[in-house]
Formats: structure tokens, sequence, C-alpha cells
């Protein structure tokens, strides 16, 4: 029977959706309905890439070509506004409506509000669409000092950028340490001072009182200091979009709820990537909502897929520095850790719990990152190994004898 | 078969697996992806990938 699957957002969520959808159902009829005027595309380049061409076509998941050849129909500029969960109706702000069998929700997240006074004058931002980006842009072409709000790793990668533009930038930390999600004391102090001898202030442990100037930002008010700037930017974090689905009879809690089929309360409808929340937790992470999108997808095209965690991996390349952190990396959560350091830019520590590597944080450069990443995946067991006393290389070289003998 | 990384992301090629979501065969090597070949995850081309140390 021929279906109407309709998706709503344009993530990495969606298309992974779409993609899985089509590759089951080859007759049906796939909608993608995106508020924003471009095609999917890749949001992690906004703050990575700020100043590289966004209009090129690099930017998009997957070219124009692919949706007429997968036969899968995109609305941009289409804002869904209201649902009929009762009557399977969607609703546009051009007053137009859609009927479904089967509900995608891929609304995603938007950006946390900077909660401080003044955070309305001319020349702050806060990044997450593309409009948004270039916004920014234009404003910042005359401009001089930015100070960065959020020493979290999309706000570094954007003050890498925004360095590399030739402006002056300080960061700003709400946090004792940077990237404190990612990685360690030591990890976090040596990238501080990579960030300072390539001439950026940083501000941690700060209180940030207000936004100061008249129409246009003229400084930030910080504890005692006041810095002087012509535009702030910040990133502090990120809340799942619910206004869609506020006034349905779909779950939600900080997101919306769903189970391991990426199924909400009600039947037909799903929800995927940013705006889910999955036993409790809410992920906003780029690689986990391709794959929930995915899931998502093989369900609704009457499959069964259960959608498991993947290890989180994150990259960091800015500042000069190359760095990866992969897995559990909370000392507190972990029996012990092994350390090879030369105490200048050569770390790598590896996380241990229950005889097993859990995490690792490294600065050897990502190619170096696969022994690490298959030892933690394949759970190989450390048994027999005297934790105590054994070096990074040793124990690696103990994990790869181990992982290519047969289970 | 050399294994290759995407440095943006951390996605492995792996010619063992090929990429069946882009009809890529197993047994495909790295230097003979098609032309229009991106990373499956983050989208950059080929020229941002590097030979993985094992």
């Amino acid at each position: 029977m021929m279906k109407h699957y309709c998706i709503i957002g344009t993530g990495v969520a969606a298309v992974n959706a779409a993609k899985a959808i089509r590759d089951i159902d080859k007759e049906s009829h796939i909608s993608l309905f995106g508020a924003e005027k471009l095609l999917p595309y890749n949001r992690i380049k906004l703050s990575k890439e700020l100043f590289s061409d966004l209009r090129s076509e690099k930017v998009l998941l997957k070219k124009e070509k692919w949706y007429e050849t997968q036969n899968i129909r995109t609305y941009p500029n289409t804002k869904i506004v209201s649902i009929n969960t009762v009557e399977h109706q969607l609703f546009t702000d051009t007053g137009d409506t859609f009927f479904y069998d089967k509900l995608l929700l891929c609304t995603g997240a938007k950006n946390r509000r900077l909660p401080v006074n003044g955070v309305d004058r001319r020349g702050v931002f806060t990044i997450r669409e593309m409009h948004e980006a270039e916004d920014f842009k234009t404003f910042i072409e005359d401009k001089e000092s930015v100070v960065n709000i959020g020493g979290g790793i999309q706000g570094l990668e954007t003050a890498w950028s925004i360095l590399q533009a030739g402006k002056k930038v300080a960061i700003v930390e709400v946090a004792p340490r940077l990237m404190a999600r990612q990685l360690d004391e030591k990890t976090s102090a040596l990238l501080k001072r990579k960030i300072e001898e390539a001439g950026v202030d940083i501000y941690l442990n700060a209180s940030i009182k207000e936004i100061v100037g008249n129409d246009q930002v003229e400084g930030i008010l910080l504890n005692e200091t006041r810095i002087l700037c012509d535009s702030v930017i910040y990133s502090i974090g990120v809340v799942p979009n619910l206004d869609l689905v506020v006034n349905t009879s779909i779950q939600t809690n900080r997101g919306i709820i769903v189970n391991e089929r990426m199924e909400t309360n009600l039947p037909n409808v799903y929800a995927a990537g940013d705006v889910t929340e999955l036993h409790g937790e809410v992920e906003g992470l780029w690689g986990r909502a391709m794959d929930q999108g995915k899931v998502a997808g093989k369900n609704m095209a009457s499959a069964t897929e259960w959608y498991e965690k993947t290890t989180p991996f994150t990259v960091f390349n800015a500042f000069g520095i190359s760095l990866f952190s992969i897995g559990l990396v909370d000392e507190g959560q972990c029996d012990t850790t092994i350390i090879d350091e030369d105490g200048d830019e050569k770390y790598t520590r590896i996380f241990i719990k229950d005889e097993k590597i859990v995490g690792v944080i490294s600065l050897e450069g990502i190619v170096a990152s696969t022994p690490y990443k298959m030892a933690i995946e394949k759970k190989t067991s450390l048994n027999g190994i005297s934790l105590d006393t054994v070096s990074v290389k040793e124990l690696m070289s103990l994990v790869k004898e181990r992982l290519s003998q047969p289970a | 078969m050399k294994k290759y990384i995407c440095l943006p992301c951390g996605y492995i090629y792996d010619p063992a697996i090929g990429d069946p979501d882009e009809c890529v065969e197993p047994g495909t090597p790295f230097e003979e992806l098609p032309e229009d070949w991106v990373c499956p995850v983050c989208g950059e081309d080929t020229d941002q990938f590097a030979v993985v140390k094992e």
C-alpha cells in the first residue's frame, strides 16, 4: 500500500531517516519539511568553517540530485505550525495541509539563550542556523573585537574561525576549565595555554554581569572586569525544540520521549535526533542523531531495529592542537587511569573500569585513534595485566594481541 | 587493503565493508571510490582522509 511518510526538520536525523525508509520502501511518498531555505546541510560547519563559503554545495548533506533520484520530495522554507494527531494532518505557515500515514519529528534543538542583561543589544549573536551565521559574518566585517562566550567545543571552534578571519577574540567561560565534558584537567590546561599563545585572552570562572553598550554592544562586564568589544557571540548548550508538540498529546519531558525504536507514545509518530529524550537523556550529538534517524526510518518502514548508543567520539583540530576524546573520560567513574606524557605536548590517558578500557584522551592525532576505539567498542578484557605498572604502549600492544585472537 | 580515517570527524572507511549505503561494494579500495563519494558522517571529500595507524 502506498503511504505518505512525512518528516519535519532537515537535520542529519531527517536525511538518514528518509534514506532508510527509501531503502526499504521504494514506492511510497516521502516528504521532508524544513523551515530553512537551504536543503539539509552540515550544521557543524557553521562553527568549524564559519568563514568558508557557506553557500557552496559542499555544506549540503546530499546534493540536490540525490533527492530527485531517491524520489524524496523536499519542502524548504516550509514551517509546520501545527499537527492534528487524530486526523493525521500537518498545517504549514502558508496555509497548506498535508496528510501523513507515518510522521517523524526531527525538529532538533535550539541554542540555550544567554540569561544576561543586554543580550538584546545589536551585535549579540548565537549561531544555530545558516542565516544566523551569515548575519554574524556581515555584521563583523568592519568590526575588530569579539567576545566569545562558551568554552565548549562549539565555542572554541567558533573562536578559532573568528581569530583566523583576523579579528581579536576573547573567550569567556563560566566553568573553571575548557571543554570539561571531553577533557581532563591536564589537557584542558594545555589547550588553554595553546589558545593564549595564539593571542586569545581567556576568562574562566566568569560571572557575566551584563552586556554593556547603548543601542549597540560596547563591551561585557565580568565580575569586576570590563572587556571592550564590538560584538558578542555565545554558545552555551542547546535545548530541544518542543514548540510544535506542546499542544499535542505527544509525550514530552525535556525532549520528546521515545523508546529504542524511536517511537513516541502515539502510534505512527516517531522522533529522532536532538529533539528526543531516551531513558531520561537528551544527547544533542551529531553521530547519535544520525543513528537515531536510521533507526526511526527502518521502523517506520516496518522493519524492526533497535537503537544502540555508540561510543562518543570527539575530534578537535584548532589552535595548533589535534586531539581526540573517546568514551567515558570522567576519572571519578573509573577504577584507574594510565598516562603517557612528556610534560609538554605529548599526552595520552587511558581510562579503565572493570578491567576494560572505557575512555581515552590523546594528543597523538586522530590517525592513531583506531586501536583505542576498537578496544573500547569490543570491550577487550584486561584481565591478568598489571595495571599499576604497565605503560600505555605495553598495554596497547597487549590489547592488540587480544583483539586479533578469535573471541 | 588500507583503512582510511576522516580527519575532521573520525569516520573510518574500511575497504572490507565498503559503503553499502552508497552502493560501494565490499572490497573497493579507498583509491577506487567514486569521484563524488564523500564521508557518510560529515560530508567531507576524500582529500580530508588519511591512512589509519593500526
